[in-house]
């Protein structure tokens, strides 16, 4: 029961992609060819071409999948002019697949701060005087963070740092780490590690404590009109099983109906968020201590060189 | 050019993932405040820890990738709909894309009625693509992975293939009482569902969504299948019915109280309220509101879909001496044999099989002659011999002739229906001869080899040779000649048929040839649908309400089988056939008037 392409009252599928956001998708199309070591050109604007080897195909369509040129389309325009391009865009099935793709290979990271503009450039050079570095573990957690309601169904991303040396959690770090930072699998020689004093687990349960906090102080008008909503449809509810159990002699059967009905309902209904962790790294970031001693006392301060702020 | 099948393809099942969305577990909800709780995933931190003692490292481009990909994908979160976009280009690769009544249904459902609603478009306009956007759109978004489809037994294919093939889903057709629990996405039949021991199966179960097909057979809310469908846990509800309200106000009550209790209070509070008379609405503005709460219903006309034209063609044909022969001879054998089976209280379906056979081709009635024969009293067997020696030796007949003759004046593709394997197997062989690409289709062929065969045929083949069984469930829009060799006894076969070609997708008119055998029950069968009740006129589906309110949707066939047997004369045959036209005229008829049907919104 769906009618033909061409049809003139065709509903378009997709509004064009505003500017920004169709440059996002074809920098993730482009970063994803370039993980997978795959050809992506574009022989016209939003319309790509990637070879796919045998490996990439087995990947993206199943096992045993031969290698084929996979032409993609990033706009409608782009998915009218080139026929046989699929449709490529946040939601589309090519997309969700290649999404799918990227948070399993994406889910857990271990990287080394190896270079911050303008603090590591010297280090390690005999006379270099960058107070006493060390690599602290943090575990960086990206977060998502599901809002849902009988109608509300959104969701938002949050990133959140906890040092597992020192337990202290910052939100929004992973901003900090894409300025002026440069990652390594293997860390500098000449800077030793500390060693990790919080678990993972104690890390997760911070992270849980800062999300609940957030939302906490968050707007959550959504919630309260979810609530005054379910409240007053387990009232009719209520109101009516009574009514037939005042009126029937099936009282046992009908109380338990009712209980199944409201138990539906909330499962339906009930506000709340689901937070999941969908990708995770284990970072080592250098921190600088420095002391100093004024008036008799030895201060010792750090100084995390990729946020740039001093820690007490 | 002939086409041998030989390799077995198309082995890529629609819904196939490797990185599948994994089940996640979550902790117990912690509250926020008064009004929502947050949950923590649970499995997200045991594969974090996993991962870390695994020392399964990837790289760092790959983890800003996931974070792009999970920002761009949340601001597309916020469309009202995520499926038309997911299915996009697949949707494109079968040709299709969806009407906006369509997609605005389901996001009313979805956004509007909270995933409980009954859908109650008008035929045809694709009640079921509703139910699978809905249905597609929960599972995108999370909130459904274990969905429960109920549809009549004769449904469960088409449910099956619909929702496969337009919405990647991937659905299991039930087979056997195990399927209940490793299976999550299921279609099953509505009549096994209810009994055991699949009934306490379903009934243990949480389903997420449960979608009920032909939702109009719960009108009462005495029956076991109103109590069935009550007991079933579920969040999201679609009942699926073009026709809410039939007969009186109550079997709308009904309905509405299963899919939403108290919407309407209790009965004798909506006697109250709502009913002036059995048929007769009382505050019909208030009671249209509270239904457009929970119901939609598109109808035809403006804003939803226009078909294109179901050019029906009477094509007469005048068998040769010969047949002629053959079929008055069996035709006077089975009255005889038909006659003597009633009175000792013995199955005549052998007999009636063997005239529908024989109105097809003389080769489709050589099967039963044979098992006939074998079976045959002593007295019998040289009769039988004769006709099956007969029936044998026939090299061509008038029907195939005049389908050769048909043919070259047809544009696109043809496809044939018949009901017997007999009749397939000749068409074919004179086809072939006659040079034609022909393939065939039948109830014997795996999933497999029928998406094979619908390949080959929309790819090279000139005409599809397809049985009854065969052509269930498959769409072939891109064709639009059917030619019906013979005449099914049902007129929702005959429409079942048709509609394989003449549905949403297809652009052409649809030319329809029916071939019929002068002087044999056939062409009475060709004036009672075609001449009386003028059921090519009809709307698509309307032949099916009305079929079902007379309660003939099962029994039209043995209506038709009772009016042979018992005429004893061609001009009582003609008039019982009248009497059997009128009254579905009359509901016809009754069915325009109703204005219950106006209640809904």
């Amino acid at each position: 029961m769906l009618r033909e392409r061409g049809d003139e009252a065709a509903h378009g599928l997709s509004s064009p992609a505003p500017p920004g956001k169709l440059s996002a998708v074809k920098s993730f199309l482009e970063q994803f060819c370039r993980n997978l070591g795959l050809e992506c050109r574009w022989p016209v604007d939003n319309a790509a071409e990637l070879q796919l080897t045998d490996e990439a195909a087995g990947l993206i369509d199943g096992p045993r999948t031969p290698g084929y040129s996979l032409r993609l389309a990033l706009s409608q325009d782009a998915a009218e002019v080139h026929e046989d391009a699929e449709f490529f865009t946040p939601g589309s099935y090519r997309w969700d697949r290649f999404l799918a793709i990227t948070h399993h290979k994406g889910k857990l990271c271990r990287q080394y701060v190896v270079g911050i503009a303008g603090f590591l450039d010297g280090a390690g050079e005999p006379e270099a005087d960058m107070g006493e570095l060390t690599y602290e573990p943090h575990l960086l957690i990206q977060w998502r963070l599901n809002y849902r309601t009988q109608q509300v169904n959104r969701r938002r991303i949050l990133d959140l740092t906890v040092n597992l040396v020192t337990g202290h959690l910052e939100a929004g770090y992973y901003q900090y780490l894409l300025q002026g930072c440069s990652l390594g699998k293997e860390p500098l020689p000449f800077i030793p590690i500390a060693k990790r004093r919080l678990g993972f687990k104690a890390a997760y349960q911070l992270m849980s404590d800062e999300i609940r906090y957030l939302l906490t102080v968050e707007d959550s008008s959504w919630a309260q009109a979810a609530s005054q909503e379910l409240a007053q449809e387990i009232q009719a509810l209520e109101q009516y099983y009574n009514n037939r159990i005042l009126a029937e002699s099936t009282n046992s059967l009908l109380a338990a109906e009712k209980a199944m009905r409201i138990q539906e309902l909330q499962r339906r209904s009930q506000p709340r968020v689901l937070a999941s962790p969908f990708a995770a790294a284990l970072l080592y970031i250098p921190m600088i201590s420095y002391q100093a001693s004024i008036g008799g006392q030895t201060l010792c301060l750090r100084f995390d060189p990729v946020a740039g702020h001093l820690l007490e | 050019m002939e086409i041998r099948v030989t390799v077995p393809i198309l082995k890529n099942q629609p819904g196939a993932f490797i990185f599948g969305p994994e089940i996640e577990t979550f902790y117990e909800p912690i509250a926020v405040d008064g009004n929502f709780a947050v949950r923590f995933s649970r499995s997200g931190l045991e594969n974090l820890i996993r991962g870390i003692r695994r020392r399964e490292y990837s790289s760092w481009e790959w983890h800003k990738l996931a974070r792009l990909g999970e920002e761009l994908t949340a601001a597309a979160d916020a469309a009202s709909l995520l499926c038309p976009l997911h299915l996009a280009s697949h949707w494109e690769s079968v040709g299709v894309i969806p009407y906006p009544h369509q997609l605005d249904t389901a996001r009313r459902v979805i956004q509007e009625m909270g995933g409980r609603a009954i859908l109650a478009d008008e035929v045809g306009l694709g009640k079921t693509i509703e139910a699978g956007m809905i249905l597609k759109e929960y599972m995108l978004r999370g909130l459904v992975r274990r969905a429960l489809i109920l549809t009549p037994a004769s449904l469960c294919w088409q449910w099956f293939e619909e929702l496969r093939e337009k919405f990647r889903i991937p659905v299991v057709l039930h087979r056997s009482q195990y399927d209940w629990a490793r299976c999550q996405c299921i279609v099953a039949s509505i009549d096994t569902a209810k009994r055991e021991p699949h009934l306490a199966e379903v009934l243990a179960a949480d389903w997420d969504i449960l979608i009920v097909d032909e939702a109009h057979k719960l009108k009462n809310s005495k029956t076991q299948n109103w109590q069935f469908v009550n007991s079933i846990r579920k969040k999201y509800f679609l009942m699926l019915t073009a026709t809410p309200v039939q007969n009186d106000l109550r079997e709308l009550y009904n309905l509405i109280t299963l899919l939403k209790p108290g919407q309407l209070g209790t009965y004798a509070e909506f006697k109250q309220r709502f009913t002036a008379g059995r048929r007769t609405p009382r505050d019909p503005e208030l009671l249209r509101s509270l239904l457009g709460q929970v119901m939609v219903r598109n109808r035809r006309g403006t804003g939803t879909i226009e078909f294109t034209q179901r050019i029906v063609r009477a094509t007469p044909v005048t068998l040769t001496p010969k047949e002629r022969q053959l079929y008055q001879e069996i035709e006077a054998f089975i009255r005889r044999q038909a006659q003597q089976s009633l009175a000792e209280k013995k199955t005549i379906l052998p007999y009636i099989t063997l005239l529908r056979e024989v109105c097809s081709s003389p080769w489709a009635a050589v099967l039963t002659l044979k098992k006939l024969h074998e079976k045959a009293q002593p007295e019998l067997r040289t009769e039988l011999e004769r006709l099956l020696q007969q029936a044998a030796h026939l090299e061509i007949s008038a029907k195939v002739q005049q389908v050769l003759n048909l043919l070259p004046r047809l544009q696109g593709k043809v496809v044939i229906f018949t009901e017997y394997r007999g009749s397939q197997v000749f068409i074919k062989k004179h086809l072939e001869a006659a040079g034609l690409g022909v393939v065939t289709f039948d109830g014997s062929l795996s999933a497999g080899r029928k998406e094979f065969t619908k390949f080959l045929f929309r790819r090279y083949g000139d005409v599809l040779v397809s049985t009854e069984s065969g052509g269930e469930g498959i769409n072939l829009q891109y064709c639009n000649n059917v030619i019906n060799f013979d005449l099914p006894w049902n007129p929702m076969r005959l429409e079942q048929r048709i509609g394989r070609v003449h549905r949403l997708g297809q652009t052409k008119d649809v030319y329809v040839f029916n071939l019929a055998t002068q002087g044999t029950i056939e062409e009475h069968i060709w004036r009672l649908l075609h001449e009386k009740i003028r059921m090519f006129e009809m709307v698509v589906g309307q032949l099916d309400t009305i079929l079902t309110q007379l309660h003939l949707d099962k029994s039209f066939e043995s209506r038709l089988i009772d009016i042979f047997i018992r005429s004893e004369s061609e001009t009582e045959l003609v008039r019982e056939l009248d009497q059997l036209a009128n009254g579905i005229i009359e509901a016809r008829d009754r069915l325009a008037r109703s204005s219950l049907l106006d209640l809904v919104p």
